[in-house]
């Protein structure tokens, strides 16, 4: 019996290979030892130090006993070997090119197993992470509330539970005379005991001094060009123009990218008490997340206790009450994270994207093994003797079938090492375009990639390999030697599995021109302003306009300077306006006098705001669809709105209020003129290449306000959402097109290079007969027409069914499908196919019939 | 010189069996070593080191009761026989030899 703890693939392997006599005492001593470990180390390190052990068991002193003597064994592996590598040497060709499509397969199938293990193993990089558990407030309509108060970890503290408090936020760093943001984490000092933080050297940071700061190594470079700057002072602003220099303490590494915590510096939280003037005791103030380790209780145990913590907790948060508190595990937490109130950690991947990698690598992985499947089968036709010879011998169909299965494991052995070398540079290209690295290869135990590359072998060896060998060994020798066995396309096997790659290529390639040209579609959208010259600074007093404004204008770059409340893009409010006696749902914008005219806002009517306030606030700008919707000419007619009336100044061309992610498409738009003293933002009209002019605009902005950091962005960072989402489903489609039609193109290339030498001596007759080149050509494109035929509707209909639908989830604006979509890349393909067998056909109808028909 | 047939690695293992005396057996030899060695020693390289002591006649074995901490499998027991005692001190011998004949000079 094995332990429940024990896992359970190497103990069935380990009792699998090692020998009778030894299984008891090994077995036993190992399980002895795991269970010390559990009690010394944890389970986690117990269960990795069993399958290394394993691992380190098979040697032939354990092995089972076979019952050929290792002699014969050698002598017979010999043999197939010598058979392998002759059919290897006949065929170099079609075998590598076989082994680079399977190879480029299995490169991809690891991408797809990193986004399985990503989620799977989220968080256990956290060696106490059974024991970890995060306090959630469970409410009765609302969301889950994520965030905690700052006092509920000293009160759990004070009922002797171990409980760590852990808040991030943006800082300002000051450097030399800039300051940039960055984000910092506060947490209590036994928060690093629990999730452990290795150091660069090696140990593990352990927190002792409210002046120490611990960065990351990115950080390390950052701040100061130095991979490990131990000793050297970070110097921060607090909200409360405050400074204040921190030591580095230690450099951290950083942890792998499956786990919820993340950021670029850590300090106590005592630092967050002190800096942001929050009470130890205050149950209003709210922090990220507060956390437990449970390592001597039951969850139970300590749920009962967190729950006498409901009702101060309710008395302080009217608009926060909660029913009780729940502990949920860090394992566990990560995959509903998204869905909490108030959210500051990482969570796993959607599902839906691991679904999509992992079907869409392994329907590569498929394909790439279909593809062996039909060339194996292919390649057995040109030794047909040579199996009828084997079995008039004396040889059973056991001994052909192990043959085959040698040779096939052999190759996809070969191909498996082969694809590491394509992992090495195709894993880095992939993950750069992507904004998260996913497949962190450095990150992983060893052992888990040796067992991830055994499996694939054992897996991909049976399924692409067992068919041939039970295929081909079935064949009567009789018939073999009579020339009466046709191998050719008409195996019903190999069709389905030709149209079944073809189908993907259609659906991939399709998806691929259906995504980049939405994505220049949108792109290239009108959104009604100018997104490309604005760059937008927000203020943190209205009066720090004026100041801006005069030192901008003497820049010969900066055109226009604006003052604006709301910014298109990013902020409006949604109102009411009652118009003719019926009141409208629209969308508010405040803004400065000048601000429509500098964002390049098109006037189709009547005028933009006066330059000055008082006569400006008398008025509102609406866009034409608040026009379209109300059905009448709105110029000069008064709109009543939060209890004042406004003239319509002036109707202007719709445009976009939000990025075009999601549902934000365009509405009904009020806009009034905003005073000076409810500025927030200074929005600047430049001219020229806009990132050095906004780091030109930094550098005047440090020199007027010394203590506050500067935060402005440019306009175009509404562009951001849709460009990075259309980045990865355009790399995606690229990456998964070119990697089907370069394995489907290999395959078939073999196919019908395979054919043409079967039926060399049938077209040397039919062209002494006089048939022509055509004909030659058409007969053995035949069943391909077919293929390509079937494979084509399914394939088309399944890009226009799963892109329309990705579409309209994601996307406000977006192209519609049309038949060009459909058209072209098919003929695309079709223009692939003829490419990559017209050549082959070609030939063989110019061969001269006496080269053909000659008998050696 | 009298050759042992004794690599280092089975000397220590003789000596581990010969510390534990009763208690002999897989995990507390492995344990044992690991301990004394200050390294990790796996029990696929002990089990290599006891097939060949065994076939040398240096050492033998006898199963032991069932037990409840092993799943109900036995333990198996390891002595070390006179002629693995006289290999041991053989091979102490030569060492013990040969360490005369270091000049002191060498560890001032």
């Amino acid at each position: 019996m094995r332990h429940p703890d024990i896992p359970k693939w190497p103990y069935n392997l380990f009792k699998g290979f090692c020998h009778r006599d030894f299984f008891e005492e090994l077995q036993g001593d190992l399980e002895e030892n795991f269970l010390l470990n559990i009690d010394e180390k944890g389970i986690k390190a117990a269960r990795k130090t069993y399958r290394l052990e394993i691992l380190k068991l098979i040697r032939p002193s354990v092995m089972k006993k076979t019952k050929f003597a290792p002699k014969t064994i050698g002598r017979l592996a010999r043999n197939y070997m010598l058979t392998s590598i002759r059919s290897v040497k006949y065929n170099p060709g079609y075998i590598l090119s076989n082994i680079f499509g399977l190879a480029l397969a299995l490169s991809i199938s690891t991408i797809g197993y990193f986004y399985y293990r990503f989620n799977d193993t989220f968080n256990e990089h956290y060696d106490q992470a059974e024991y970890l558990y995060k306090i959630h407030g469970l409410r009765a309509s609302e969301a889950t509330l994520g965030s905690s108060s700052i006092a509920l970890g000293p009160a759990l503290e004070t009922a002797g539970i171990d409980a760590m408090r852990y808040h991030h936020e943006t800082i300002a760093i000051r450097q030399e005379n800039r300051l940039f943001q960055e984000s910092t984490v506060f947490a209590d000092p036994n928060y690093l005991e629990s999730f452990e933080l290795e150091s660069v050297s090696g140990q593990k940071i352990k927190m002792s001094n409210a002046d120490e700061i611990f960065i990351s190594q990115d950080m390390a470079t950052k701040l100061f060009g130095d991979v490990y700057p131990v000793g050297e002072l970070v110097e921060v602003v607090f909200p409360n123009e405050k400074e204040r220099s921190f030591v580095v303490k230690d450099v951290f590494k950083d942890p792998p990218q499956n786990v919820s915590f993340h950021f670029p510096m850590i300090t106590s939280f005592d630092n967050y008490l002190e800096f942001y003037k929050v009470e130890e005791n205050d149950w209003s103030s709210y922090i990220d997340g507060t956390f437990v380790n449970i390592k001597n209780m039951t969850p139970d145990q300590v749920e009962a206790q967190l729950n006498t913590f409901v009702e101060p907790h309710n008395i302080y948060n009217s608009e926060r009450i909660i029913e009780k508190f729940r502990l949920d595990n860090v394992l566990v937490w990560p995959t509903f994270e998204h869905t909490l109130a108030g959210r500051s950690f990482w969570n796993t991947l959607h599902p839906a994207s691991v679904i999509g990698t992992v079907s869409t690598s392994l329907a590569i992985l498929l394909l790439a093994c279909f593809n062996f499947i039909n060339t194996s089968i292919a390649l057995s036709g040109k030794r047909l003797k040579e199996i009828a010879v084997r079995k008039v011998m004396g040889g059973n169909r056991k001994s052909t079938i192990t043959q085959f299965m040698i040779e096939n494991s052999l190759m996809v052995f070969a191909a498996v090492i082969v694809s590491f070398g394509i992992s090495y540079f195709l894993i880095p290209a992939y993950n750069s375009l992507m904004t998260q690295e996913i497949v962190q290869l450095n990150k992983v135990p060893i052992e888990t990639i040796v067992y991830f590359s055994i499996s694939l072998i054992v897996f991909v060896a049976l399924l692409s390999g067992a068919y041939p060998s039970f295929y081909v060994s079935r064949f009567s020798s009789l018939e073999i030697f009579r020339d009466k066995l046709v191998l050719s396309g008409k195996n019903r096997l190999m069709v389905v599995l030709l149209t079944f790659q073809f189908f993907l290529c259609f659906y991939n390639f399709v998806s691929l021109y259906i995504n980049v040209d939405n994505s220049y579609y949108q792109e290239t959208l009108d959104r009604g302003y100018d997104v490309e010259n604005v760059i937008n600074v927000p203020l943190y007093s209205p009066e720090q306009i004026s100041e801006l404004e005069n030192r901008l204008n003497q820049h010969p770059d900066i055109l226009n300077v604006a003052g604006t409340t709301n910014t298109i893009g990013f902020n409006f409010r949604d109102n009411t306006a009652t118009i003719e006696g019926i009141e409208y749902e629209v969308a508010d914008l405040a803004v400065g006098t000048n601000y429509l005219q500098m964002m390049g806002i098109r006037l189709i009517k009547g005028s933009f705001f006066s330059d000055q306030y008082e006569v400006a606030s008398k008025y509102v700008v609406i866009n034409e669809m608040l026009e379209d919707h109300i059905g009448q000419d709105l110029l000069n007619k008064t709109i009543k709105y939060e209890d004042q009336l406004f003239t319509v100044i002036g109707v202007v061309e719709d445009f976009n209020l939000k990025p075009m992610m999601f549902d934000n498409r365009i509405k009904p738009t009020i806009i009034r003129a905003s005073p000076e003293n409810a500025f927030k933002y200074a929005s600047l009209q430049v001219q020229g290449e806009t990132n050095s002019i906004n780091s030109k605009v930094e550098i005047i902005w440090y020199e007027l306000f010394p203590q506050q950091l500067y935060k402005g962005f440019l306009q175009e960072r509404v562009m951001r959402g849709i460009r990075e989402t259309n980045n990865i489903m355009v790399n995606i489609n690229l990456f998964s097109t070119a990697i089907t039609i370069l394995i489907s193109a290999l395959g078939l290339y073999t196919l019908i290079a395979l054919k043409v030498q079967r039926r060399s001596k049938e077209f040397g007759i039919r062209k002494v007969l006089g048939a022509s080149k055509k004909v030659i050509v058409g007969l053995l494109g035949k069943d391909l027409y077919w293929i390509l035929g079937i494979a084509i509707v399914p394939g088309l209909a399944a890009a226009y069914l799963v892109n329309d639908t990705v579409f309209d989830i994601i996307y406000a604006y977006r192209i519609t499908i049309e038949l060009k979509h459909l058209l072209w890349p098919s003929i695309g393909l079709f223009a692939i196919v003829v490419m990559t067998i017209g050549y082959k056909v070609l030939q063989t109808g110019k061969l001269n019939p006496v080269e053909q028909l000659r008998m050696e | 010189m009298k050759e042992t047939g004794l690599g280092e690695f089975q000397e220590i293992v003789l000596l581990a069996i010969l510390i534990l005396d009763e208690n002999a057996y897989g995990a507390r030899i492995q344990n044992e070593m690991s301990h004394r060695l200050g390294r990790i020693v796996s029990r696929g390289a002990l089990h290599a080191a006891l097939t060949r002591l065994t076939e040398k006649n240096f050492i033998e074995s006898t199963f032991g009761g069932a037990t409840t901490e092993r799943g109900g499998r036995r333990k198996r027991f390891y002595s070390v026989t006179n002629l693995g005692k006289s290999a041991l001190n053989d091979a102490k011998t030569i060492r013990d030899e040969m360490w005369t004949l270091v000049p002191k000079i060498h560890f001032q």
